[in-house]
């Protein structure tokens, strides 16, 4: 059972990553208010049947992905990113760009100048490596949280991690081909 | 280079044993382009954060109403059990708990009484009742001995 006051400050604390992980996986806007909303109206509901052994956090992003599953197909539709960019006609290829890519794309990101282009490439990936990405690396929970809270094995959260993160990066070396 | 993708999860999560880490940091040492790709994997994680997303103003308002209005009209839902638990627990509730109690020994008495001991009219009646709705063909005179069977 939760406190009176726990669930607005939960909506306080939380609710920025919430949003912020709706939106990687909506790709707009409206659809990411809409299953933001509708997660937390969600717990809400189930508050008093909450099982304090567990992070509300891992609950709450357990509600938030079924609830983008169960309307995937909708999002995926509207969504309307392509994951097959062309990365360019000059003949150059990922690979020949990779090691002098790679130190630009460095110095870019440590002078913080990419975290636009990083989100864009971001919404390219799958949905399964943008949650993990997100859950992981932005909302910040352990593999054993985010194992419980996207139904996976722990072995699977580490190999999609560690896919997530390779294909970010190839995604970021393609777009600094072509830009 | 499979290998050392994951190798570089572990490390910039934290999930290895001290002495993989010292091993890896040896490596990262010696090799800079390994050592460019655990930077690389760190600066992405700052970027992401940093590009996150906060929820707008309109929405972490109206969901913090809405949080507010559920803390103070918590909705009741009480188990039946827990229902019969106060309800025991009041004076009052010891009258009506006493008569559940008894309703469920009356109701355990006549459960108990063996259906041979219906009279065989009521059993030719439930009989005729169960052919008349239509259980014809459920309905057999097979006394249950293997001699009159296939």
């Amino acid at each position: 059972m939760l406190e009176r006051d726990a669930l607005e400050r939960f909506v306080d604390d939380f609710g920025d990553h919430a949003y912020s992980f709706a939106f990687s996986l909506c790709g707009n806007e409206t659809d990411a208010k809409e299953l933001v909303q509708k997660a937390f109206v969600k717990i809400f509901d189930k508050a008093g049947s909450f099982d304090e052994a567990r992070s509300l956090e891992s609950w709450y992003m357990t509600v938030l992905k079924n609830l983008f599953l169960d309307g995937t197909r909708s999002w995926d539709r509207k969504r309307g990113v392509s994951l097959d960019e062309p990365i360019g006609n000059d003949g150059l290829t990922v690979a020949d760009s990779l090691a002098d890519g790679e130190q630009s794309l460095l110095d870019r990101l440590e002078r913080s100048e990419e975290s636009e282009r990083v989100h864009r490439a971001l919404s390219g990936l799958a949905k399964e490596l943008r949650a993990v990405l997100m859950m992981i690396d932005v909302n910040g929970l352990g593999y054993e949280e985010a194992a419980r809270a996207l139904g996976w094995p722990l072995g699977t959260v580490r190999s999609r991690i560690c896919r997530a993160r390779a294909n970010l990066r190839t995604r970021l070396l393609e777009m600094g081909v072509t830009a | 280079m499979k290998g050392d993708e994951e190798k570089l999860t572990d490390y910039v999560d934290g999930r290895m044993t001290p002495a993989e880490k010292a091993a890896f940091e040896s490596r990262l040492a010696a090799e800079p382009a390994l050592e460019r790709r655990a930077r690389l994997l760190r600066a992405m994680r700052v970027s992401l954060r940093a590009g996150a997303r906060a929820m707008p103003a309109d929405l972490k308002a109206s969901l913090k109403r809405q949080a507010r209005e559920r803390a103070r009209a918590p909705k009741a839902r009480v188990s039946w059990l827990e229902s019969l638990r106060a309800s025991l627990g009041s004076g009052l509730g010891c009258g009506v708990g006493a008569a559940f109690v008894a309703a469920l020994l009356a109701v355990a008495v006549k459960l108990a009484v063996p259906r041979h001991h219906a009279t065989g009219a009521a059993a030719a009646a439930w009989k005729d009742d169960a052919a008349s709705a239509g259980l014809k063909g459920l309905w057999t005179d097979d006394d249950g001995r293997d001699g009159d069977e296939g």
